[in-house]
Order: structure tokens, then C-alpha cells, then sequence
């Protein structure tokens, strides 16, 4: 009966059906406009990027009615440039968070990954040698990261705040703390160049995003992501191979911050060996305001991504009105605040309440009656 | 047909630290037989499926499937000698819809090229995932929806549709109906019957007798860790079988 139903009803009622609303019952004949809004506004991992995205529309129109500036083409090729890194990051770190993981070493690893670069430009290799072994360093700590986490069993927070430091100290030990002088010519032409007026990190930024959203949305990784997070054990006895989910992720996060750590040095024209904790912190941030939970099986790439879109759409409003740096850090944190705050308030739905509820049950059974409890009451 | 084990578990045995979750296991399930396995609240039980489905290594003790000796590391070996479980507690996973958790650790894939990237056929395992639920009348809204968001039953329903779609040799099911009502008992003893009719071998653990007694061609007792007995379900009362678990009764062998 069930499969009739389903196979009968429209792409609408199907998705309807999907998020447990019954469009009858309601009291609303829904159809047409009114039942995909109604979808809409149900589905979490379209309204949360929806809002982040109209947040940044609404800041910037105000801007430019303030200021006339916002939506010059300059500003707006400008906004790309600064957000790259950070979104270039944010899209493995949306997968390694989703698996309820964290991949705190990305800071030490822009750092260190620019150094590398730039001294093995500085000794005279060509640059495309010198970008990808700055690359495959990164690689190389997402990996020893996915060591420490699934042989070693080490937190993912503790394991990678280790890495970073590390891969922070190491910086300084190649360069002295010092700036790497004498890099290639050419070494910032990937983070200052054009093409026709538009900056390199533009079509970059757009790929990493559209690669990322595609593994998350249609390879095994993205489920088994998901999976791994929502239900650690359960992936496992499931048939799920949680190591390689897990590792995967780390390759990931490591190798584009390998990426986003030449990118970085490539834009500043020197590699120098000081982490900039704003980077990590805005990466996690544009995770959290786009819908991702530290608990895990929550969020999207894509969301994500809208979470740094509207991060450098609000510094970039309060630069352009002249507002202090210290506020922008003040904003940031509101920002974050805020949105998670709503999303607890918008999430009094039963799943959440369910989940927690069963979480907190001893022996983990779902459901009307344990099986020790009907034991109990038949003996 | 005696002869003809499909798993075999000989004197398997699981240690954790001091304690003993099970001392002695053995237990044989034939071909297309749907098999008990009873005992008291912490005889063993899950700890002897958990054995057979891969889910944890042995201690001592051998298993056999097929007659062939294995060494299972995780579930997914064992999934791929065709023997799927439904775990006591529910390993489903809630931020996944009903499609995704009958799939999982089990994809379809896009033709080749693409199947190398890992690349998922979502159509297909929708589809097949449709006329499943449809098949086993399984009581879902929708295969769209998130399990997260459904009954107990509904999760369980899932959880042995998952199990009874995939075990190609044997379906180990652990407490299935422990969360179910009375109509959703009765649909997954029907499932296990269906199990049975397509030659596929049932392992039941349950607490209730009556059930047992409907569904199960033979009952296995374990009592602290250890197979007291195996008896053809025709041949014991269920007296019998409740003085084996309290050890009132000592078959003897
Ligand atoms: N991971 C573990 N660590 C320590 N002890 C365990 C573990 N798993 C099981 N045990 C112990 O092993 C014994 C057998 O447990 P098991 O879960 O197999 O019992 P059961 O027969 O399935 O019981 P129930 O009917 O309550 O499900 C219990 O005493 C339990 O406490
Ligand atoms: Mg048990």
C-alpha cells in the first residue's frame, strides 16, 4: 500500500511525505507554490544556506544604499579574493565535521605549507614542483591527523591541535621565524593574477565548492560521512568502513588546506611563518553558521559555504562603512551566537527531541518498551 | 541435511577484561531454518551474534561458515559472505532516510567509470528500496524520510528489512520485535517466514516464548555464557525450555 503511494504521488508529496508533514490533515489543500514553500521552509539544508545567502544580499544592499560601493564589480571580485582560503577550507572541514570530527590543524598547516612552498621555490624549482609538494604537505598531516584519530584513538580536537602546533613550530624551524625572501617571480601569480579582470582565486574558489558539494551530495563518502557522525557504532555494524570514512575526511581537510596555505602565501607575495588564528576560527564559524553541528550528521557543504559568504559580506559592509576592525571581531561573534542560538530555537521539532531523548536512554533502545522492561513485567 | 551448517559456532568464546560475556558458545543454524536462541538477560546471546556477525573478534572458539573456518574483522566482512544482522541496539542512523540506512555499507553504484569515484546510482537504491518496503508492507510514510523522525517500530521495521534484504545465507536477528506492537510483531514474524521461504536461514534471539514457538523450527538455550542445549522447537515444552534457562532443568546430553 505503502509502495503504491509512493510511487503514485508527485515529486512533491513524495518530499512532502519525506518530512513527515501530512499536507491533508493540516487543514490546507496544499498544492503547487504553496506546498513547495511549504517544503522549503521545512527542510533545514535549504533554509539555513537561504538565510545566510539573503543576509548577504540584505547587508549589501544596505551598504550600497549607504555607501555606494558594495556592488561595484570591484568590491565584489574583492569579497572573493578574501573569503578563497577560507572556503577553500571550510568544504573538506564541513566533511570532517559532519563526521562529527574536527580538523583543527588547518591554521599550522597554511602556515607551514606556505613555507614549504616557498623555500622550495627560493632553491630554485619551478613553481608548479614548489605548489605541489606545499600541497601534498598538507596531505601529509591529514594523514598522520587520521592516524592519531583512528589508531591512536586521540580526539580529533586534542589530535589536531597538536598537529598545528607542530606544523607551526616546524615553520619557524625551516625559516628561522623569519619571512622566506628570494621566492620565484612568479610565486604570487596564483593569488594576484587575472584573467580578463577576474582574479584567478574566483574560478578556484567556485571548483573547490562545486567538487566538494558533489562528493558530499553523490559518492559513498558523503553518506558514509554522515553515517560515521550521526552514529558511530551503527555505521560500523552496519557494513560501513568508518577508518576509511574517517581518513578519507582528513585527506581531505589536509590537502586543501595544503592548497589554501599556498593560495594564502601566493597573495601576501612572501611566505612567512605566522599563523593567522582568524583564518581557522572563520573556517569553523562558516561551518557552524552554515548549519554543520560539532555533534556530527548534520550540515552541508554548500552550507557551509554560504556560512563564509556571509562572514566576508559583513566584514566587507562594516569596512566600507568605516566601521573599526574591533567591531568586526565583535559582529563575527555575534553572528555566531546568534545563528546557533536560532537554530535551537527554530529546532523545538521532534526529531531533535527525539535524539536526544533516545541518547539519553541507558541501554540505547528505541522506541515504546525495552525488551528488559517486557521482560521484567512477564517473569 | 544434518550436516549441512550453513554458520557454525564451536565452543566460541569472548572475554572483556575480567569479565566473561560468554564462556562456551555453540550453536549450528541449518539452511533455511529459522533458529532460537533463548536464555536470561545477560546469558550471552548478543555477545554470541555479535561473534557470528563479525561485530567483535573471539577470544577463543572457532566459526565456520559453510564449513569453511573464517576470522571475521568487522560486520562488513561478514555481510559479504552473505550474513546480515539486526543488532539489539538499533544501529540505524537517524540523520540518513529510510533508502539510505537499507543501503548502507551495501551502495549501488553508477556503471563503472563513474563507480570509481564512488559516485552513488540514488534512483536505484530508491526504487528497489520502494518496492521492499512495499514487499515486506513495511508501515513507513516514506523511504525519503529520516529515520530520525520515526516510531521505534517504524526504525525497527527498517532495521529488519535492511537485514532480510541483504543476508543471502543467513538473517541474524537480535530481539526484532523487543520495540513492537502487536501488528508490527506480527508483520516481522511474517518477514521471517518470507526469509525462510527464499532458503535463507533465521537466527531469532527473543525473550518471548510465544513467538519463539510460532516462528522457529529448532530453540538453542544458553544460560552464564554457555549452550545448555539445542532442541527441535516439536520437541519441548515450553517448560522445558524456561527450566534449561533458569537451570531448573539439565537436559541431559
Ligand atoms: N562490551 C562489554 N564489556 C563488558 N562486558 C560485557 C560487554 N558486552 C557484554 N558484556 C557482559 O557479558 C554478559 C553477556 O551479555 P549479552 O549482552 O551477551 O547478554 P544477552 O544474553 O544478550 O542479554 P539480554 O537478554 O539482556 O540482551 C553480560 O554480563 C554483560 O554485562
Ligand atoms: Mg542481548
Amino acid at each position: 500500500m505503502m509502495s503504491a503511494r509512493v510511487a503514485q504521488g508527485s515529486q512533491d508529496q513524495r518530499k512532502l511525505q519525506a518530512l513527515n508533514i501530512d499536507g491533508t490533515s493540516s487543514g490546507l489543500p496544499l498544492s503547487g507554490a504553496r506546498l513547495r514553500w511549504t517544503l522549503w521552509i521545512h527542510n533545514r539544508a535549504v533554509v539555513r544556506p537561504a538565510i545566510n545567502l539573503a543576509a548577504a544580499v540584505l547587508a549589501g544592499i544596505l551598504v550600497q544604499i549607504a555607501t555606494e560601493r558594495f556592488f561595484l564589480p570591484r568590491n565584489l571580485l574583492g569579497l572573493f579574493v578574501q573569503m578563497a582560503v577560507v572556503a577553500i577550507i571550510a568544504c573538506p572541514m564541513a566533511l570532517v565535521m559532519i563526521t562529527a570530527c574536527i580538523d583543527v590543524s588547518v591554521g599550522g598547516v597554511v602556515v607551514l605549507s606556505g613555507v614549504v612552498g616557498g623555500l622550495i621555490s627560493q632553491a630554485g624549482a619551478p613553481l608548479w614542483l614548489a605548489f605541489s609538494l606545499a600541497t601534498l604537505t598538507g596531505l601529509a598531516v591529514g594523514y598522520i591527523n587520521s592516524l592519531l584519530v583512528i589508531r591512536l584513538e586521540i580526539t580529533s580536537m586534542i589530535a589536531t591541535i597538536g598537529t598545528m602546533y607542530v606544523c607551526q613550530g616546524m615553520a619557524n624551524i625551516l625559516t628561522n621565524g623569519l619571512p622566506v625572501a628570494g621566492v620565484a617571480k612568479g610565486y604570487s601569480s596564483l593569488g594576484t593574477g587575472r584573467f580578463w579582470g577576474v582574479p584567478y582565486q574566483v574560478p578556484i574558489t567556485l571548483a573547490a565548492v562545486v567538487v566538494f558539494v558533489l562528493i558530499q551530495r553523490y559518492t559513498v563518502l558523503g553518506r558514509h560521512a554522515v553515517a560515521t557522525g550521526s552514529n558511530l557504532e551503527g555505521a560500523f555494524l552496519n557494513g560501513v568502513n568508518v577508518n576509511k570514512t574517517l581518513t578519507l575526511c582528513f585527506l581531505l581537510s589536509g590537502l586543501m588546506a595544503g592548497f589554501g596555505g599556498v593560495l594564502y602565501s601566493s597573495r601576501i607575495g612572501n611566505p612567512t611563518p605566522v599563523m593567522d588564528q582568524d583564518l581557522l576560527f572563520q573556517v569553523i564559524v562558516s561551518c557552524v553558521v552554515g548549519g554543520i553541528a560539532l555533534t556530527g550528521g548534520e550540515g552541508t557543504v554548500f552550507g557551509a559555504f554560504t556560512g563564509a559568504v556571509l562572514i566576508v559580506v559583513l566584514n566587507n559592509s562594516l569596512n566600507l562603512l568605516g566601521v573599526s576592525t574591533f567591531w568586526q571581531y565583535v559582529s563575527l561573534g555575534l553572528l555566531l551566537v546568534v545563528a546557533v542560538g536560532l537554530d535551537k530555537l527554530r529546532l523545538g521539532d521532534r526529531f531533535k527531541l527525539r535524539s536526544s531523548a533516545l541518547r539519553l536512554r541507558p541501554d540505547g533502545q528505541s522506541g515504546n518498551g525495552t525488551s528488559e522492561t517486557v521482560i521484567e513485567s512477564e517473569k | 541435511m544434518n550436516s549441512e551448517l550453513v554458520l557454525e559456532a564451536k565452543g566460541l568464546a569472548k572475554r572483556y577484561g575480567a569479565v566473561v560475556a560468554l564462556a562456551h558458545g555453540d550453536f549450528g543454524l541449518r539452511a533455511a531454518e529459522v533458529h532460537a536462541m533463548v536464555g536470561d538477560n545477560g546469558a550471552g546471546k548478543s555477545t554470541l551474534l555479535k561473534l557470528m556477525a563479525g561485530a567483535v573478534r573471539p577470544t577463543s572458539g572457532e566459526l565456520l561458515v559453510g564449513g569453511v573456518p573464517v576470522s571475521f574483522s568487522s560486520p562488513r566482512d561478514a555481510q559479504r559472505q552473505g550474513i546480515a544482522t539486526v543488532f539489539q541496539n538499533l544501529g540505524m542512523i537517524d540523520h540518513l532516510d529510510a533508502t539510505a540506512n537499507l543501503f548502507l555499507g551495501r551502495e549501488e553504484y553508477l556503471p563503472v567509470p563513474l563507480k570509481w569515484l564512488g559516485i552513488l546510482d540514488k534512483r536505484k537504491m530508491r526504487a528497489q528500496a520502494v518496492e521492499a518496503v512495499g514487499r515486506l508492507k513495511i508501515n513507513v510514510r516514506s523511504v525519503d524520510a529520516l529515520l530520525g523522525g520515526m516510531s521505534g517500530g517504524q526504525r525497527q521495521a527498517v532495521a529488519v528489512a535492511r537485514a532480510a534484504a541483504f543476508g543471502s545465507r543467513a538473517v541474524i536477528m537480535d530481539e526484532p520485535t523487543a520495540a513492537l506492537g502487536v501488528r508490527e510483531t506480527a508483520a516481522v514474524l511474517d518477514m521471517i517466514r518470507h526469509v525462510k521461504a527464499q532458503g535463507i536461514a533465521v537466527v531469532l534471539v527473543s525473550h518471548r516464548l510465544d513467538e519463539v514457538f510460532a516462528v522457529t523450527d529448532r530453540i538453542t538455550v544458553l544460560r552464564r555464557g554457555r549452550t545448555v542445549a539445542t532442541n527441535n522447537t516439536a520437541d519441548v515444552s515450553r517448560e522445558d525450555v524456561v527450566g534449561m534457562m533458569t537451570g531448573a532443568f539439565v537436559p541431559s546430553i
